[in-house]
């Protein structure tokens, strides 16, 4: 028996690939949510020298196999990532040893001339 | 305007006083109270909820703020009142309740329906410190206190006041590592706010009170604080990689093959509102095979040989077989 190795040129299109982020809150805390990925396409031919080419001409199936398992692998690694924009942690405010905690809730986002304003009411407890 | 602001309603602030009011331990703590003063007792309580009013002079609240008396007992006259810029507040106490007992005075009780205390508000470190002033009340409402219940309770609305207002903390609120710089403090038009710049930048000025929202509670984030929360957090994205390997077999060849997409450049942006935001990821690939051409062409001349032979075999069977007839 006897390998042969082939390598791949890859191209990835349209590149950046776009994704859909949404914002959302969980509790007080508002997160950005990368939601979808947008289609794209990756791309495999074979490279090398003239043998390897003529060689590699049976690697075009693999480049197929693989150029539709590798975009799913992406999607998997981006979709579904979340990082957190702010936390507002319950404040406890204590007079004379008597604690009263506000606790922001009925929290919105919004657009505050240009900004973002995240508002609400404060539960006390 | 500044990178971050945050703030409240006056309606909120009056709600947490009103919370503090209502727990039970706070009646003896913090609304009840007395002194010993030159050999008398001086007892104080508070009848209900204080409220705070965020606003400067020009306020009707401000309207007896020459006849309010300072900590010594004088009148403030015609001394200024504070201007906008020292973060004028005023707390109203009412049905403020005193009585004296002891040698010489016992019994001389009465109730204040107002006491309202003015003072200043600035931010120190993390904290809110109130300085107060003076405080005003009626004097006509209570005619059985002497002036050493007066100052007293005077003295005792001063301190509550200040010790109310002076527990008040800014928000701990994290934004996905950015950090800010130094605060600066607004409390006018019956809200207040606190400012600050991205650590690095030049420190916030005090915010404009036309800048304040005037929600019960606010946070807003500057589009360039927003960007570098979101860049920290795409930033996790960069490097990560997934690969797929497996085996094909055409017949003629047979080939493993791995393929492997990796992440780079992940950015967020966000959009002119800045609720929605649009992300990019260069997504690169790299892939590699071994084929086993020979292997698979030798393995099909292996098969055709094997049936060849047995060809051959079935032939000299039948050969020998016709031999047998004979």
């Amino acid at each position: 028996m006897s390998d042969v190795g082939i390598d791949y040129d890859a191209s990835t299109a349209p590149s950046p690939v776009g994704v859909t982020v949404r914002l959302q809150f969980s509790g007080t805390t508002l997160s950005a949510i990368l939601e979808s990925v947008d289609t794209f396409i990756i791309t495999l031919t074979p490279s090398g020298n003239i043998a390897e080419t003529i060689i590699s001409a049976v690697g075009w199936p693999i480049a197929q196999t693989l150029g539709i398992a590798l975009p799913p692998l992406a999607k998997g690694l981006i979709e579904g990532h979340s990082f957190p924009i702010m936390t507002i942690a319950p404040q406890e405010v204590a007079v004379e040893g008597v604690e009263v905690t506000l606790t922001p809730a009925n929290l919105t986002a919004s657009n505050f001339g240009g900004s973002l304003k995240v508002s609400g009411t404060l539960a006390l407890s | 305007m500044s990178d971050l602001l945050v703030g409240m309603s006056e309606g909120a602030l009056n709600k947490w006083l009103s919370g503090i009011y209502s727990k039970p331990a706070a009646q003896s703590k913090v609304f009840k109270g007395s002194m010993s003063v030159s050999g008398q007792t001086v007892s104080w309580d508070i009848g209900a909820a204080p409220t705070a009013t965020l606003a400067g002079p020009s306020d009707p609240i401000w309207d007896n703020w020459p006849k309010s008396l300072t900590h010594n007992g004088t009148p403030q006259g015609s001394a200024a009142p504070p201007d906008a810029a020292d973060n004028p507040v005023a707390i109203t106490f009412t049905n403020f309740s005193g009585s004296v007992s002891g040698s010489g005075g016992s019994g001389a009780g009465g109730t204040a329906p107002q006491v309202i205390v003015y003072a200043t508000a600035q931010l120190q470190a993390t904290s809110v410190s109130i300085v107060p002033l003076s405080a005003w009340l009626d004097e006509s409402a209570v005619p059985a206190w002497s002036q050493l219940t007066l100052n007293a309770i005077i003295g005792a609305a001063l301190s509550q006041a200040q010790l109310l207002l002076g527990a008040i903390h800014t928000p701990q609120i994290s934004y996905g590592g950015v950090t800010f710089g130094a605060a600066a403090l607004t409390a006018a038009d019956h809200k207040v706010g606190i400012a600050a710049n991205l650590q690095g930048k030049p420190a916030a000025p005090a915010p404009a009170a036309g800048d304040l929202p005037g929600d019960e509670f606010y946070v807003v984030l500057s589009r360039e604080a927003l960007q570098r929360v979101a860049d920290i957090g795409m930033q996790q994205l960069n490097g990560q990689s997934a690969s797929k390997s497996g085996s094909y077999d055409a017949g003629i060849f047979k080939a493993s093959y791995s393929g492997r997409v990796t992440l780079d450049r992940a950015s967020a942006t966000p959009q002119a509102d800045p609720t929605q935001m649009a992300a990019n990821v260069v997504v690169s690939a790299s892939a590699s095979a071994g084929v086993d051409i020979f292997g698979g062409i030798i393995g099909g001349l292996t098969d055709t040989g094997e049936a060849i032979g047995k060809g051959f075999e079935a032939a000299g069977d039948a050969i020998s077989g016709a031999f047998d007839n004979y």
